[in-house]
């Protein structure tokens, strides 16, 4: 595989993928910091993402420094992570582009988030625990998925990792600095598009990493990539038709219950 | 410890959102595998382990749909 090639499989999908982590994590930042004041929810997500950073040392360098004594187990291992990963991602991206689940609704969940924080009532000129552990929680729990998706795109060497980590880190500054610039929801964001480019693409890797963990060669070897996205992105259009047939007016059942 | 709980469920639906999805991920993989196992002294058998497994997963996303979208259709109220 080209380094560019290989660069950009890790870079593309963590930079899209945690602009969608990064979104919902901000909306929850956003609430804490107009209910309660700033400086809690600031230090929060200061300490959330160095949380996030050594997690990713911690899982990621092993994975990098054994990549070659384990090659084979070690692709079937990304591989199916992968796959998990995706095929959950790309599920729920078409059951909203069917109307089946609810979109997402950054604004609905700030309101939501607001009411609750209020209700928890301010400690003025103390230091504000609640508004401190509201955003870690936030940003460490919406940062896993992205934690992973570094370290699984990055396990193909430190080049790949340090691409997947620019990846995730630009989205992150990107979303937060047209986060504090609008300051409110960022509901413009095209989070159910964006869930299913990284659905499909992580699909698309999985399925070829994992065949290839199974001995299993492909005829075209890595030009096979491209035909299988278009393969799955052509049965995730099919299985939206499929869906809008059998429920035209769609469902728009909470995320929970499918 | 409410904290605890919460990521590791959130770790746990990273990978497991739909059971028969993960579940069949898992079955999928060995029976492409086993496939090129089967088939290796067929050289062009062999390699349709690829789109066997391509075939696999993605008809097992589509009868997941199709079950979803049955069940989301009986829970619309009319």
């Amino acid at each position: 595989m080209s380094p560019i090639l290989a660069l950009a499989i890790a870079a593309i999908p963590a930079f899209v993928a945690s602009i969608v982590e990064f979104v919902e994590a901000f909306t929850i930042v956003l609430a804490v910091g107009t209910t309660r004041g700033w400086r809690a929810p600031t230090w929060g997500t200061v300490a959330a993402i160095v949380t996030l950073g050594i997690i990713v040392i911690v899982f990621g360098t092993p994975l990098i420094t054994y990549h070659e004594q384990v090659s084979q187990y070690f692709h079937l291992v990304v591989g199916v992570l992968l796959l998990l990963f995706g095929m959950r991602w790309l599920r729920k991206a078409i059951l909203r582009f069917a109307g089946i689940v609810a979109l997402h609704d950054e604004e609905l969940i700030y309101q939501h988030e607001v009411a609750e924080l209020r209700a928890l009532g301010q400690t003025p000129n103390r230091w504000d625990n609640v508004g401190f552990w509201f955003s870690y929680k936030a940003v460490l729990l919406e940062g896993l998925e992205v934690a992973f998706i570094v370290v699984a795109l990055g396990a193909q060497g430190g080049a790949a990792l340090q691409a997947s980590i620019v990846g995730a880190a630009v989205a992150f500054v990107l979303t937060m600095v047209v986060g504090a610039f609008l300051r409110k929801p960022l509901t413009f964001v095209p989070e159910n598009w964006m869930k299913f480019v990284v659905g499909a693409m992580l699909t698309t890797f999985g399925i070829f990493w994992g065949a290839e963990g199974l001995r299993i060669e492909w005829a075209l070897a890595e030009a096979t990539l491209p035909l299988l996205l278009l393969g799955v992105c052509v049965v995730s259009w099919g299985s939206v038709r499929m869906l809008t047939s059998m429920l035209p007016g769609g469902a728009q059942v909470a995320a929970g219950n499918v | 410890m409410g904290f605890l709980v919460a990521v590791w469920e959130n770790v746990y639906g990273l990978l497991v959102d739909d059971g028969s999805i993960a579940l069949g991920t898992l079955v999928a993989l060995p029976l492409a595998g086993g496939w090129t196992w089967v088939a290796a002294p067929r050289p062009d058998l062999e390699q349709l382990g690829g789109p066997l497994l391509f075939v696999l997963l993605m008809g097992l996303l589509v009868v997941n749909l199709y079950r979803t979208g049955r069940a989301a259709a009986r829970q619309r109220p009319d």
